[in-house]
């Protein structure tokens, strides 16, 4: 019992902590793989090097929060408040060519940081950008104003 | 020439996706799957992969044995198995043998007795004098898996107590 309550705790401090701080600080992964890539190893981890090498305890645990993590995507899923709460919305950062400057402050990326982010997807003007978005991955996604293709942020040079 | 103004103040909100009517499916490999959580949660939360102890009385010929044991512990965990034995005859016990069992102290690690036993798991209490109690301790971390019984054997002078002891080790 005391590892569900455990887990129960570090689930929802982890994930609340994680909204708080913003989208940009896990631009590389969802909070939700964060949360779970940590937990996982944790309890795991305890299991092997504690002194009790209590496999079931582990199994409870990881189960414990594949359960939550279920129930957290099925009411995401059901109840749009509830992924508005979970995972936020997406913010607008550069609209018809000017920045949003109250979205900036908010989400704490500096203009270069947008620059950069311009160059890796091909565009040079921000007249160029109809819309850049923070999407609740982390990652900056771009509307071009000529309605042309955006180059792929993660493709890999040759 | 003017520069041209390179922020807004307005806050747009972000393109939104359509709405549609949303309904939870689980297919079934997915409700095959939940029931396992379920079940392990379920079971967890009953205690029932949790250390458990308990203690069993037998009073015989006069002499009281009281032995708490694990009936149910994990692997490579320290575990206890205490003896206590009380007793009431007028004239004092000359010898006291507790006999741990076998099946239970097979495959162990960190094995330690108090007072220390034989090779063969045998403690021995000399000059216990009537009304005296005296607590036997043997310490171990099991490295087996699965359910385990053994009789627990003490011999008090011309008496002797049998308790049958169970132990079942999760992984």
């Amino acid at each position: 019992m005391d590892t569900i309550i455990r887990v129960t705790i570090v689930y929802i401090f982890l994930l609340a902590t994680m909204r708080l701080l913003g989208k940009r600080e896990f631009g590389q992964l969802s909070p939700f793989e964060v949360i779970n890539l940590l937990i996982i190893s944790e309890i795991v981890q305890q299991a092997m090097i504690r002194d009790d090498y209590s496999l079931v305890t582990a199994l409870t645990g990881v189960s414990v929060l594949l359960l939550l993590v279920y129930l957290t995507s099925l009411l995401s899923y059901r109840f749009k408040p509830v992924a508005t709460v979970v995972e936020g919305t997406p913010s607008v950062l550069v609209m018809n060519g000017k920045y949003v400057v109250y979205n900036l402050d908010r989400e704490r990326i500096a203009p270069d940081e947008i620059q950069a982010e311009m160059h890796k997807s091909g565009l040079e003007q921000l007249d160029q950008v109809k819309l850049a978005v923070l999407e609740n991955d982390g990652k900056i996604t771009f509307i071009r104003t000529d309605g042309g293709e955006v180059q792929s942020n993660d493709e890999e040079i040759a | 020439m003017t520069r041209k103004k390179l922020t807004t103040d307005r806050v747009p909100d972000p393109p939104e996706a359509p709405d549609i009517r949303r309904t939870v499916r689980i297919p079934p490999e997915q409700w095959a799957g939940l029931v396992l959580l379920i079940v392990i949660v379920a079971l967890g939360a009953a205690g029932l992969f949790e250390r458990k102890d308990t203690t069993v009385r037998f009073s015989q010929h006069d002499v009281d044995v009281q032995v708490t044991y694990p009936i149910r512990a994990h692997y490579r965990e320290d575990v206890q198995f205490v003896v206590r034995i009380e007793h009431h005859a007028p004239a004092p016990i000359d010898t006291v043998r507790i006999h741990f069992p076998a099946q239970l102290f097979r495959n162990v690690a960190d094995l330690q007795f108090l007072p220390d036993a034989s090779a063969a798991r045998e403690v021995t209490i000399t000059d216990v004098p009537p009304g005296d109690a005296r607590e036997i301790e043997a310490e171990l971390r099991p490295s087996y898996y699965g359910r385990r019984s053994g009789d627990l054997i003490i011999d008090a002078g011309t008496r002797r107590v049998t308790v049958k002891l169970t132990t079942f080790i999760l992984p």
